[in-house]
């Protein structure tokens, strides 16, 4: 009876020895769920998850780099070209803001012209110069109507044309940023110090 | 996208308003802007008139309230057919249509009339006649 104990308390004892056989890192269940994301194999998936973690570090940067819509725009509708500017398409912001100056200023110069054509018929006392005068100021006032409409849409233009601007920056800034990022030999992150051969 | 054409559409249709704008006219004197106002009537000059030292001269007369107030002779001086002309008889009557050009310089050569009529105190002169010697 002594006997039969003993053996099963040993085998009782023994079993965790089999235990160890079941729970043995399968690495090929594991991968069958990552198939889908093209990980099929481990050293894949590593690749990948370094990729992420890069990608990570480079996207905080562009995180706090990258430029904002919003702000852009708004700075496109105080000063026409600022925003362009600011997103570094210096060409682009110099012939916008020039048409915007030599329209807007085109279009005062030929209000006020109007308003002194005008100022003219107001105080005319002949009907050929009544009529003449207020052809003039009204001729003038078109002009500068047409000019102010035209002014108008390249404002919009400039304001609109700011967001795709500003997506091309911040675009470029990433790849600029992953460009940095990978043309770096050594890296300092919190989880150590990386060395790229 | 779509927000962007809407944007754009509303700033055409601003730019489109700008433009229909146009000036009041707002000269009290303005037949076309103040129904009370009518233009002086055109003075015609006489060209049957015989007398050189004469100038006449009628006025066609569409209305009753189109007589004209008084004529305004002016004068130029022979090289000035186009340019300036001076002023050189006022409040002629409305009753008279002759002018006697012994009355101004005789360096003056060219000369036109004109009618004028009196809104409240404030003087539309009309059309000028075609130019005379």
């Amino acid at each position: 009876m002594k006997k039969i104990l003993l053996i099963i308390i040993l085998i009782a004892l023994s079993l965790p020895l089999f235990a160890d056989e079941h729970t043995k890192f399968d690495i090929d269940a594991i991968l069958q769920n990552n198939i889908k994301y093209g990980w099929d194999n481990a050293t894949n998936w590593e690749n990948s998850r370094k990729d992420i973690q890069e990608n990570m570090t480079i996207f905080k940067q562009w995180e706090n780099k990258k430029q904002s819509h919003f702000t852009n725009c708004l700075k496109s509708m105080i000063a026409p070209g600022w925003g362009h500017f600011s997103t570094k398409n210096y060409l682009k912001g110099e012939v916008l803001l020039g048409l915007q100056v030599l329209l807007a200023g085109s279009a005062y110069y030929f209000y006020d012209q109007s308003q002194d054509y005008y100022e003219k018929y107001r105080n005319a006392h002949q009907i050929d110069e009544i009529n003449q005068y207020y052809i003039d100021a009204n001729s003038s006032y078109r002009t500068s109507g047409i000019l102010v409409g035209l002014w108008i849409i390249a404002w919009g233009y400039t304001v609109l044309d700011t967001i795709p601007a500003t997506e091309n920056y911040n675009r470029d800034l990433w790849y600029a940023l992953y460009d940095e990022y990978m043309n770096k030999k050594i890296t300092v992150t919190a989880q150590g110090i990386q060395i790229r051969f | 996208m779509k927000k962007h054409l809407i944007y754009f559409i509303l700033l055409f249709i601003s730019a489109i308003l700008i433009l229909s704008c146009s000036l009041s006219r707002n000269n009290p004197l303005d037949p076309l802007g103040n129904p009370d106002v009518f233009a002086p009537p055109v003075v015609q000059i006489d060209t049957l008139n015989t007398d050189p030292d004469l100038i006449k001269w009628y006025v066609a007369i569409t209305k009753e309230d189109s007589l004209a107030d008084g004529y305004y002779i002016y004068g130029a001086f022979q090289d000035n057919y186009f340019g300036t002309y001076d002023r050189v008889r006022r409040n002629v009557s409305a009753y008279d249509t002759t002018f006697s050009k012994d009355y101004v310089s005789h360096e003056y050569v060219w000369f036109k009339i004109t009618s004028y009529n009196i809104f409240e105190n404030d003087t539309l002169e009309g059309k000028f006649s075609q130019i005379t010697q």
